[in-house]
């Protein structure tokens, strides 16, 4: 856990006015949780995040990490217990990949032989195969290569919490995407507690679990995304997080907060056409999905379909496009409605079950929920 | 003819004397790497204290040498070392402090400023990143400091003949008082074999001494 307490610090210009680029900044970070700083620049984010590992000195306040006050221990030692991520990415360029990931290790005096498998064991996580890139120096590699790098270097000594300024800022759209979600994935594992700088207010609301939004060196709202983009403090933070929060939203949303359980609703491909006929008939239902062989949803029939027909619903069904899941955000399916020209999609649990399906309304009526909650 | 004639039947002395000249600038310059590379990164801290000392270097190097040699006569008379090869080694390490502070201070100070934060963030000391980063980064240009000095303390060094340093400058200075045209030549030619080769030593070094990950890769 990270807590701010009072956090604050005021720059002097060379003509001797103050400024007040941080002002009493208190927050928590829960352990296990990315916290992104965010807001225009010359906000105080950034020099919100080198306090904490005082690259740049605070004028008052208290850090604490995991209840320990960090504001006075030797600056050396809690920089080596923090992981630091920055944007320009600053690998050694005399040093090969290996010597880069084990720098802190080596700083901390490991044996070589931990040292060694510690490195391997980073570069596997980043994905990049250590037999290929451990002798490879920096300049041989691309840039989202360098900033996995970066990430698995500040990863090194398991620091207690991460530090990132902008650290995929520098990544074309495409990798940047990619390195999020991998970032993401290898977070759900680590649990590591973080503080990152951003001013993408979509990597925000993609990354964090919690966003800070700052403005002249004020904390203007510390809350969810969720919250953040339905319930905006100010007119500051409506304005910042922009005209289509609720899209925004939608990608905080998962199917499962708006899909509609219908899990009866299906019939078997090798059923009959009375069969189908009958379970609308009993449940008032306009449309039923039709099961493949494995039980996955490969279509649906609606009731006039199958008037006056008979045989089995394999024969009359109508083709579906994409099959969303419990987990898979409102923005996507909502997307993939538009793209297919369907007002719904089926839904399915995690071992591929059909669950319900979700339409337009249902996300409507959560995002509403989401909003006054 | 009558040149070539004259080089080969005094090789020992011509070997003997260019000895002496390569003695002399060994002397003076390894001190002067050893002091002229921690100066030129002590002052990347401060612009200020930066240009004081370079301008001090830089008007060091440009009293004539002889003008050196003369002051240098009455301050070590009192020790015993009036002429001879101290005040010329002397006068050479004054010399070589520039080409390699100046170089110095101007490859650490264009080090990536994001190296540095890294390295300050990840908790490193001053002296841990100039030792794993800043130094093996600077070598190269450092390198070619310590070249430029070389080359311009073999030219300097001919001229500390006149106070009895010895070297290749005998055969120049010898040359010209006794208008012996195969002596002056002989000196010039002696002077210019030795600056060419220390300069291709000093290149191949400078090559194999750039940190890997820095080299120009061949196309």
């Amino acid at each position: 856990m990270i807590k701010l307490q009072d956090l604050t610090k005021v720059f002097q210009t060379p003509e001797g006015t103050d400024i007040v680029a941080a002002d009493k900044i208190n927050m928590e970070v829960e352990t296990g949780e990315i916290c992104i700083l965010i807001g225009p620049s010359g906000c105080g984010k950034t020099t919100t995040l080198k306090m904490v590992n005082r690259l740049i000195q605070p004028t008052s306040g208290k850090i604490y990490i995991n209840g320990k006050d960090v504001t006075q221990i030797d600056t050396i030692e809690l920089r080596r217990q923090l992981g630091y991520v920055i944007q320009q990415i600053g690998l050694f360029p005399n040093l090969t990949i290996k010597e880069n990931v084990g720098l802190v290790p080596k700083l901390l005096k490991w044996d070589k032989k931990r040292i060694n498998d510690r490195t391997v064991e980073l570069l596997e996580m980043m994905a990049l195969d250590p037999a290929v890139f451990a002798d490879r120096y920096p300049r041989q590699l691309s840039g989202g290569q360098q900033q996995r790098v970066g990430v698995a270097r500040a990863l090194a000594a398991d620091p207690e919490a991460l530090l990132m300024d902008e650290p995929f800022g520098a990544v074309d759209p495409i990798n940047r995407a990619v390195i999020q979600d991998e970032f993401l994935k290898m977070q759900r594992k680590l649990k590591k507690t973080i503080l990152f700088v951003s001013h993408d207010i979509d990597e925000a609301v993609k990354m964090g679990d919690k966003i800070a939004i700052f403005k002249d060196g004020v904390l203007e709202q510390y809350d969810t995304p969720a919250r953040i983009l339905g319930n905006p403090a100010n007119d500051f933070v409506d304005a910042f997080v922009g005209a289509d929060s609720a899209i925004k939203r939608l990608g905080v949303l998962n199917c499962e907060d708006a899909y509609f359980h219908e899990p009866e609703g299906f019939v078997t491909r090798n059923e009959t056409v009375g069969k189908a006929r009958e379970l609308m008939a009993q449940k008032s239902y306009s449309r039923v999905v039709v099961l493949g062989k494995n039980g996955n949803p490969k279509g649906y029939i609606t009731k006039s379909d199958i008037e006056g027909k008979d045989g089995k619903v394999n024969d009359h069904h109508h083709p579906i496009h994409y099959i969303a899941d419990l987990k898979t955000d409102c923005r996507t399916a909502l997307s993939k409605m538009l793209d297919n020209e369907t007002t719904w999609l089926p839904v399915v649990d995690e071992s591929g079950t059909y669950q319900g399906y979700i339409n337009q309304m249902g996300i409507t009526h959560a995002l509403g929920r989401t909003k006054r909650a | 003819m009558e040149i070539i004639h004259y080089m080969a039947s005094n090789m020992d002395l011509i070997l003997q004397k260019t000895w002496e000249h390569i003695f002399i600038i060994s002397i003076a310059i390894i001190p002067a790497i050893f002091t002229a590379v921690p100066i030129g990164i002590a002052i990347t801290a401060n612009d200020d204290h930066a240009k004081k000392v370079i301008t001090t270097a830089s008007v060091i190097l440009t009293i004539p040498s002889l003008a050196i040699f003369g002051i240098l006569i009455p301050v070590l008379s009192p020790f015993g070392y009036g002429i001879g090869e101290v005040p010329a080694i002397i006068a050479l390490y004054f010399y070589s402090q520039l080409p390699i502070l100046r170089n110095t201070y101007t490859a650490i100070k264009n080090v990536d400023p994001a190296l540095r934060e890294a390295a300050n963030g990840m908790g490193m000391t001053l002296m841990q990143r100039l030792i794993y980063a800043e130094i093996p980064l600077a070598t190269p240009v450092i390198l070619a400091g310590v070249r430029t000095a070389v080359v311009v303390n073999i030219s300097i060094a001919t001229i500390a003949s006149y106070i009895g340093a010895g070297g290749l400058g005998d055969f120049i200075a010898r040359g010209i008082s006794q208008t012996d045209k195969r002596q002056l030549v002989a000196g010039i030619i002696g002077v210019s074999i030795l600056a060419i080769c220390s300069d291709m030593f000093l290149a191949y070094l400078q090559k194999i001494l750039t940190p890997k990950g820095i080299r120009e890769e061949k196309r």
